[in-house]
């Protein structure tokens, strides 16, 4: 073995791996090939399996905002509470009499006009509190007759029983007499639901990002997300990021979770996959628990949102990839541990949203403002 | 980089080749061998890991940029996805690296340095602690430098230097051990 200068211990090591030059034997090709097949066919299974849950999601929202788009609503509300006359015994039944006459009772067309909706473009910022359950006609029918049979002390009136027996709305239309004017053709929700959202995005290390996203009606159950974004930086990268946000608001209450949210990216390097699984207001003050699963790493977190003002802390690790050490990704965002106080302020008024965050991670301590998204404007059709 | 080893890579990137992937094992084999001889100390694991960091390498290709040298690249692609492997690893048994000290030494086979062989050079290298060892092959062998080597394995520079001076140092004393009569000394400058 032949040395260049045998007494340096760095080269004697050097040189001696550098001579060596085995060649492979058939049986490990064998296997090497093998291997490779067996992680092919496991990247397009894992492809494969995003791109259906992609679709499901996708599809799934989308029938359901066609299902519930498409059944027939009532041309007015029914009238307020504070109009009606209170029912209180649950065991109504019983009180009513033999020979009454239980009929349908008509909507109040005049003493509730429906809410104006403006039919200009209109500005609004996305926000938790837009997804705060809001009583639709059929199920604010359906909350208010509950409400009456709990919460009403006495009966008073017979008429009490019938407005207890005021069907589902739909079934009011449908049987509203031949001479009562017919509702108008109502325009078709899709067209005033879908709000394009335009935004931009700094952060403290240049990155800016620009998207467009077409959100669903913040109807009472089901609302929808769609959007694709790019991020360029002045490291050259870039990303463009589709996403399917499929949000169910559970049982129309006060309750609601993100039943999946993924989020696929592609990027000069690497690919990322997000998804939010849980997303519960079960409490009086909506809270976020949650994780974020992504290729690198795992993050959890709780915010509280309040009206105007979100606050929380999310806690992740993020592991390593082999092209970080390469410059090719921002190593910063990679191999490390980080605890992320996130704290946002909501200003529906002016259409912004500006977030602090602040961060430390494993070793050091890093503390930034970041303004995501600086600005954000909404415009969208309402009816 | 050859024509040849381009063509290769062109042909393994457009359609699935077994035959353009084995000219790829090939020409990957003894950089990968060689890497992964001195940073696996376990010998079960290396052919399985052989095999896996040449997948790595054929299933991001995409990502190889051909205005970089393709063997830089696939060096550091082999090295973080064994730097990896051995995070992991020490996690979940925190006594491996008390073990490879733990196990018992086989002195050279060979009477002189210049007959130093392989085997006994890896032999020696293995005895290192573990992290000492990715300092010192990261640094000595594979030609990183402090900083980056921090960054790697996420130490501070000057731990970084310490391991390679404290991977110097013992491999000084093994071999004065064995030869006595040999003028080993450590490199000089880091």
């Amino acid at each position: 073995m032949t040395r260049p200068n045998p007494h340096h211990i760095d080269d004697i090591f050097r040189n001696a791996f550098e001579q060596h030059r085995p060649t492979p034997s058939p049986d490990q090709w064998e296997h090497a090939y093998a291997l490779l097949q067996e992680l092919k066919y496991r990247k397009r299974k894992k492809r494969f399996l995003l791109l259906l849950t992609i679709l499901t999601v996708g599809v799934l929202s989308a029938y359901l905002l066609y299902k519930q788009i498409s059944a027939p609503t009532s041309p007015t509300p029914p009238p307020p509470l504070a109009h009606q006359p209170i029912a209180t015994n649950p065991s109504i039944d019983h009180i009513v009499p033999s020979d009454a006459t239980i009929q349908p009772t008509q909507p109040n067309t005049t003493s509730s006009p429906q809410p104006k909706r403006s039919t200009t473009l209109k500005k609004q910022q996305p926000s938790r509190v837009d997804r705060q359950p809001k009583l639709s006609p059929r199920s604010g029918n359906h909350a208010l007759t509950q409400a009456l049979i709990v919460q009403s002390p006495a009966i008073e009136t017979p008429h009490t029983v019938v407005f207890l027996s005021i069907p589902p709305l739909h079934e009011v239309s449908s049987t509203t007499p031949a001479h009562q004017p017919s509702p108008l053709p109502s325009l078709p929700k899709i067209q005033s639901a879908i709000i394009p959202t335009a935004s931009r995005a700094w952060s403290h290390d240049w990155h800016r990002s620009y998207g467009i996203a077409l959100t669903g009606p913040p109807s009472n159950t089901w609302e929808f997300f769609g959007g694709l974004e790019s991020e360029w930086s002045w490291r050259k990268s870039w990303h463009i990021a589709i996403g399917i946000n499929a949000v169910y608001l559970y049982d129309g209450r006060d309750r609601d979770f993100i039943v999946n949210q993924p989020v696929y990216g592609l990027q000069k390097t690497y690919r990322r996959y997000s998804i939010d699984l849980v997303h519960i207001n079960a409490l009086a003050v909506p809270f976020y628990l949650g994780y974020h699963f992504s290729k690198f790493g795992l993050r959890t977190g709780i915010v509280y949102h309040f009206p105007f003002a979100s606050f929380g802390f999310i806690n992740g690790l993020e592991s390593k990839t082999p092209f970080a050490a390469k410059g090719w990704i921002d190593p910063k965002y990679l191999n490390r541990q980080f605890t992320r106080l996130s704290v946002q302020c909501l200003i529906p008024w002016h259409h912004r949203q500006l977030s602090l965050e602040i961060q430390y991670g494993k070793g050091h301590y890093l503390a930034s403002a970041t303004t995501q998204p600086l600005w954000s404007v909404r415009l969208g059709l309402r009816y | 980089m050859s024509e040849e080893l381009i063509h290769i890579i062109q042909q393994c990137k457009k359609r699935d080749d077994k035959h353009a992937y084995y000219q790829l094992y090939r020409a990957c084999y003894a950089d990968i061998f060689n890497i992964v001889i001195r940073y696996m100390p376990d010998h079960g694991d290396q052919s399985w890991m052989l095999n896996k960091c040449f997948a790595k390498i054929a299933l991001n290709l995409h990502h190889y940029d051909p205005q970089q040298p393709f063997h830089a690249w696939m060096r550091r692609v082999v090295i973080n996805e064994i730097l990896d492997y051995l995070r992991k690893q020490s996690r979940r048994k925190r006594a491996e690296s008390a073990a490879i000290n733990n196990t018992p030494h086989h002195p050279p086979t060979n009477n002189g340095i210049d007959q130093l062989q392989l085997q006994d050079l890896l032999r020696l290298v293995r005895r290192l602690p573990q992290r000492t060892r990715e300092v010192f092959n990261l640094y000595a062998i594979d030609g990183y430098k402090h900083d980056e080597i921090a960054k790697m394995l996420h130490i501070s520079i000057g731990t970084s230097k310490w391991h390679l001076n404290h991977a110097r140092t013992l491999l000084q004393q093994w071999i004065r051990q064995l030869y006595p009569e040999w003028n080993i000394c450590k490199k000089a400058g880091q």
